[in-house]
C-alpha cells in the first residue's frame, strides 16, 4: 500500500483513524490497534513477507530481552547476543537483497554458471525496518534504552506504518518515551495534517510528474545509440529532472510519515532539510537522508573510531566503509557500489583541503555541489555501468548524438510548472514566508496571507486526490530499498 | 489563536476526507463485497493478485470519479498542455486525440521477421487452397492530415508500417494498404476518424471495406458479384447525435476531449438468418439486428448521465471485440467461407462481409496462440483468410502465425 493511493487515502487512513480516536482513553488499545493496522499495511503488498517482518519482531523482542538482562552482568554473553542480533538483521537483508547479486558476480568473474542462482524477491523496506530492529537490540547493549517488556509495543516501534516502508529510519531511543507516554494535541495533529497534504501534493503533483519525465529520457537511453539517439540537452534534461525528482519523492514521502506520527501522536526526527540549497558535499550529506546517515554515524563510522583516530589513513578506511555501505543499502547493483565510492572521494577532498572553512565562494561552491550531486544521481539512477557510461556519453556528446531535439522543447513546454515548483520548493522558501507572515505587524495582511495558504494547501492536497482518482504514474523510488 | 489556519485547514481535510471516504465505500460496496469469498483457499501469489484486484477495485469506484477526470481534463485544458497523464493521450492542433508514443522512433522491430512469418503462413494455405490477403488498416496519425505541436509523441507507426509493406510485398503477399487508400480519398480527416478514439469512422471503414472487397474480387473469389454491399445506398443508416465518446475520450473527459462525437451506423438488413457463437460461450441467433448489431448500446449510453463513459457505439458492431466470434449466415450456404484475423479495427467489416459469406470467422490475433490459430485453420476449408492490423498491432503480439510470440 502506498500513502498516495486510494486505498490508503479513503479506506485505510480514515478508519485506522476513527478507530483509535475512540479508543482515546486506554493507550495499550491505541498502541495494539497501531501494529495491527500497521501489520495490514504491510500485508497488503506482501502477504507472504509479513511473515517475515512478523518473525523480525519476535527475534529482536527476545534479543532486546536478553541484551537487558545481560548487558551489565556478562559482558561477554551481552556481545554474543550483539553478534546473533547483527548476523540473524544483516543476514535476513543479505539473503533477500544480496544473494542474488553475490552468486550472478561469482558466475560472472567464473565466465560459467558455478553457483544456480534464482531470483529471490525483495521484500518492501526490508533495508528500513531491519535497520529499525538491529538498531533496537544495540541501543539497549549500549544502555542507552531499557528493552521493551511487550513485544506488541516493539511490534509496533519496528512495524510502525508511517515510517516502515520508506523510513524515516526511527532509533528507539528516541521514541521509547511516547510508545506510552506521547500526548496527542490538537497542534500537533493539526501539524500533522497540514505536513501530510504536503507530502502528498509534493509526490503527486511534483515527483511523479518529474518521474514521467526523467523514466522516459533514461528509458531512451536504455535502448542504446542503435536504437534512439538521446541529444545532449535532453540527456542534461532528464538528469536534472531525476535529481528534482528524488528529492520530491523521498522527501515527499518523509513528509508523509512525519505528519501521519503527527495525527497519531508521535514526534519523528527531521529526515531532510532542504539539502539542494548545500555548499559542499559533506553538508549535501548532512541535509539528505539524515536518519540513515544518522544511523551508519552510530553504529557504523564511530564504532570503528569515527574521526578520532590517531591515523588519517584509519579515518579514510572508516569512510570507505561506511560509504560502500551506503551505496550497498541502496541496492545490489555496482552502480550503488561506485555511487557510494565516488561520494567518499569528495568528502576526502572537501576534509583534506579544510573546503567548508573557505570562506566566501558560495555560489561557486554551491554550483560545484549540485553539479556534483547531479552527477552522482546519474550513477544511482543507471541500472548497469554500461547505461552509466552511454548516458554520460549523451551528456558530452559523446556517442555522435545531436545537441537538441523538439522533444526537448515540449518538456520543457509541458511541464514548465512543474520544473518552476519543485526548483522553488526545493529551497526554503515556504519557511521563509512562514516566518516573514508571522512577523507581520499589519494583522490584516497577515490574515489575508494566512488565507491565501490555507486556500493554497486545500487546492493542491485537493488536485493531488484528483490525480490519484485519475490515475497515473505513481512510482516510489525508495521502495527499491 | 496560534496556527489558526492549520486548523482551518485540518477542519476542511477531515471533513472532506471523511465525506468522500464515505461515499466511496458506499460506492464500491457491491463490487467489494465479492472480495471475501475469493481469498478463501487461496495461497500466496494468489492472495497477492487479489489484494491486487482490490485495491484497482477501490481505486475504480470512487464516487463521482467522472466528475473527477471532467475536473482533470478541464485543469489540464486551462494549463494549456497537450499531454494529459503523462503522454497517456496527446492532442494535434485541431484536437485529435491519439496515444502518446516516445517508442515509435525506437527501431526495434524486426520487420522482415514478420513479414516472413506471414510469407510462410501464406504458403501453408496455398498448399490447402486457401487464399489469403493482409491488410494494412490505416493510421490515425497522418503526415495528410495530423497537424502535431512540436516534439509531442504521436502515435505515429508509419516507418514501421512501411517497412513492413516493402517486405510483404517483397515477398509477394497479397495485401491491401488502406492507409495509400485513404491517403488518395478526398474524404476528410473528420470523416474517416474519430477524434475521442483511435478507430476509423463507419465512413472510414466503408472506404476501407469497399477496398477489401474489390481486392477479394480481384483475386477471384465472386463475394460480392453484383456490388450491392459497395453501395452505401443499399444500407441501413442511423445517425447518433453527441452520442459517440472513444476510448481516449472516456480517459479525459468530454471538456479536455471537446464533447462527445456523432456517430453514424450503417448496416444492411435482407432478412438473413444468422447464428453467432460469440468466444465459445454464447450464441445468438436471429436477423442482423439480434446478432450482429447490438443496438442496447444506445440506450445504456442515453440511460443515465454516466452512460457515455461506460460504452462505446463503435461497439454496436459485432457487440464490441472479442477473442473469437463465429458467424454461420442460413440464407448463403454456398457463399465462401472466411477466417479473419485481426483486431478492433476488423468490427464494421465483419458485420459488413457476413451477409456475404456462407460462414465467416474472427479471431483477435493478440488472444490467440499460434497453435490455436493452425487448429483453428485445419478446422474447416476457408476459402480465404484475411489478416487484418492497425499498425500498432504490427509486432510478434500479433503475427505469429508460424511460430510462437
Amino acid at each position: 500500500m502506498v500513502f498516495s493511493s486510494i486505498s490508503f487515502l479513503l479506506y485505510f487512513l480514515p478508519v485506522v483513524l476513527i478507530v483509535y480516536y475512540i479508543f482515546s482513553f486506554c493507550r495499550p488499545v491505541q498502541n495494539i490497534w497501531l501494529f495491527i493496522a500497521s501489520l495490514v499495511f504491510y500485508a497488503w503488498g506482501e502477504p507472504v513477507y509479513v511473515v517475515l517482518l512478523i518473525a523480525s519482531i519476535m527475534i529482536n523482542y527476545f534479543l532486546g530481552l536478553f541484551e537487558q538482562r545481560w548487558r551489565d552482568k556478562n559482558e561477554k554473553l551481552a556481545k554474543i547476543g550483539i553478534v546473533i542480533a547483527c548476523v540473524v538483521n544483516l543476514g535476513i537483508l543479505f539473503v533477500f537483497k544480496y544473494l542474488t547479486f553475490i552468486l550472478t558476480t561469482v558466475n560472472d568473474f567464473a565466465g560459467m554458471e558455478v553457483v544456480k542462482v534464482s531470483a529471490i524477491t525483495l521484500p518492501i523496506g526490508i533495508s528500513f525496518f531491519t535497520f529499525q530492529a538491529l538498531s533496537y537490540v544495540i541501543d539497549i547493549y549500549r544502555k542507552d534504552t531499557e528493552a521493551q517488556k511487550n513485544p506488541l509495543y516493539v511490534g509496533l516501534y519496528v512495524a510502525f506504518f508511517p515510517q516502515l516502508i520508506a523510513g524515516p529510519i526511527v532509533r528507539y531511543k528516541t521514541i521509547a518515551e511516547q510508545i506510552n507516554n506521547r500526548k496527542t494535541t490538537a497542534d500537533l495533529f493539526t501539524t500533522g495534517t497540514t505536513r501530510f497534504a504536503v507530502g502528498i501534493s509534493k509526490k503527486v503533483l511534483l515527483a511523479n510528474n518529474l518521474a514521467v519525465v526523467s523514466d522516459t529520457i533514461f528509458r531512451l537511453t536504455q535502448t542504446t545509440k542503435e536504437y534512439y539517439s538521446v541529444p545532449v540537452t535532453m540527456a542534461w534534461l532528464g538528469a536534472v529532472c531525476y535529481m528534482l525528482q528524488i528529492y520530491m519523492d523521498f522527501s515527499a514521502y518523509s513528509d508523509m510519515a512525519i505528519g501521519l506520527g503527527q495525527m497519531f501522536g508521535f514526534q519523528f526526527e527531521e529526515n531532510f532539510n532542504y539539502p539542494y540549497i548545500t555548499k559542499s558535499i559533506g553538508e549535501f550529506w548532512r541535509r539528505w537522508h539524515i536518519s540513515l546517515g544518522t544511523w551508519f554515524k552510530e553504529y557504523v563510522y564511530f564504532p570503528l573510531g569515527g574521526s578520532r583516530t590517531k591515523s588519517k589513513d584509519k579515518m579514510v578506511r572508516n569512510l570507505l566503509v561506511v560509504w560502500v555501505l551506503t551505496g550497498v543499502w541502496h541496492g545490489a547493483y555496482w552502480t550503488f557500489v561506485f555511487w557510494g565510492i565516488y561520494n567518499l572521494i569528495f568528502i576526502i577532498i572537501e576534509r583534506v583541503i579544510g573546503f567548508e572553512k573557505i570562506e566566501g565562494h558560495d555560489v561557486a561552491k554551491h554550483i560545484y555541489s549540485l553539479v556534483v550531486i547531479m552527477f552522482g544521481w546519474v550513477m544511482f539512477r543507471a541500472d548497469t555501468l554500461y547505461e552509466l557510461n552511454e548516458y554520460f556519453g549523451n551528456m558530452f556528446g559523446l556517442t555522435n548524438n545531436a545537441f537538441y531535439n523538439a522533444r526537448v522543447g515540449m518538456f520543457l513546454k509541458e511541464y514548465a510548472l512543474v520544473f518552476f515548483f519543485a526548483i522553488l520548493f526545493s529551497m526554503p522558501v515556504a519557511k521563509i514566508c512562514r516566518k516573514k507572515v508571522e512577523e507581520m505587524e499589519n494583522s490584516a495582511a497577515r490574515i489575508a496571507l494566512k488565507s491565501l495558504y490555507v486556500v493554497g494547501l486545500l487546492s493542491m492536497f485537493t488536485l493531488s486526490v484528483i490525480c490519484m482518482v485519475k490515475g497515473g504514474y505513481n512510482p516510489f523510488i525508495y521502495f527499491n530499498f | 489563536m496560534k496556527n489558526m489556519e492549520k486548523y482551518i485547514f485540518t477542519v476542511f481535510f477531515v471533513a472532506g476526507l471523511g465525506i468522500y471516504s464515505i461515499a466511496s465505500m458506499v460506492n464500491a460496496k457491491n463490487e467489494l463485497s465479492k472480495f471475501p469469498s475469493k481469498l478463501k483457499g487461496q495461497n500466496g501469489d494468489e492472495i497477492k493478485e487479489t489484494i491486487s484486484e482490490l485495491d484497482a477495485t477501490m481505486g475504480e469506484n470512487v464516487a463521482a470519479s467522472h466528475g473527477v477526470i471532467e475536473t482533470y481534463g478541464l485543469i489540464t485544458k486551462l494549463l494549456g498542455k497537450n499531454e494529459v497523464n503523462g503522454f497517456e493521450y496527446v492532442k494535434d492542433k485541431n484536437g485529435y486525440l491519439s496515444l502518446g508514443n516516445f517508442w515509435n522512433e525506437v527501431y526495434d522491430v524486426d520487420e522482415k521477421a514478420l513479414a516472413l512469418d506471414v510469407e510462410r503462413f501464406y504458403e501453408k494455405l496455398q498448399k490447402n487452397n486457401t487464399k489469403m490477403l493482409f491488410v494494412s488498416f490505416p493510421q490515425k496519425v497522418s503526415e495528410k492530415w495530423t497537424e502535431g505541436y512540436s516534439g509531442i509523441p504521436y502515435d505515429d507507426f508509419s516507418y514501421r508500417t512501411n517497412q513492413f509493406m516493402i517486405q510483404a510485398r517483397r515477398y509477394r503477399i497479397p495485401n491491401v494498404d488502406l492507409a495509400k487508400t485513404f491517403n488518395e480519398s478526398d474524404k476528410s480527416y473528420e470523416d474517416l476518424f474519430f477524434k475521442t478514439d483511435y478507430l476509423w469512422t463507419s465512413n472510414g471503414a466503408f472506404l476501407g471495406f469497399h477496398t477489401i472487397v474489390d481486392k477479394i474480387e480481384d483475386m477471384g473469389i465472386d463475394i460480392d458479384p453484383d456490388g450491392f454491399y459497395r453501395n452505401l445506398d443499399n444500407y441501413e443508416k442511423i445517425h447518433y447525435e453527441n452520442m459517440m465518446l472513444g476510448s481516449a475520450g472516456r480517459s479525459v473527459g468530454l471538456i479536455y476531449a471537446g464533447g462527445a462525437e456523432n456517430f453514424d451506423l450503417y448496416y444492411t438488413d435482407r432478412n438473413e438468418k444468422y447464428k453467432c457463437v460469440l468466444d465459445e460461450k454464447e450464441t445468438l441467433n436471429g436477423n442482423v439486428k439480434e446478432t450482429l448489431i447490438d443496438f442496447t448500446i444506445p440506450d445504456a449510453v442515453t440511460e443515465n448521465k454516466n452512460g457515455i463513459y461506460n460504452r462505446s457505439l463503435y461497439d454496436m458492431y459485432m457487440s464490441g471485440i472479442k477473442s473469437e466470434m463465429n458467424i454461420e449466415n442460413e440464407n448463403k450456404k454456398d457463399g465462401p467461407k472466411v477466417l479473419m484475423i485481426t483486431d478492433p479495427f476488423a468490427l464494421p467489416i465483419t458485420s459488413w462481409m457476413a451477409p456475404m459469406c456462407s460462414e465467416l470467422d474472427f479471431m483477435w490475433a493478440c488472444k490467440h496462440s499460434q497453435e490455436s490459430i493452425e487448429r483453428k485453420i485445419a478446422s474447416k476449408d476457408y476459402d480465404l483468410v484475411i489478416i487484418g492490423l492497425y499498425p500498432n498491432d504490427m509486432n510478434a503480439d500479433y503475427i505469429h502465425f508460424t511460430k510462437e510470440k
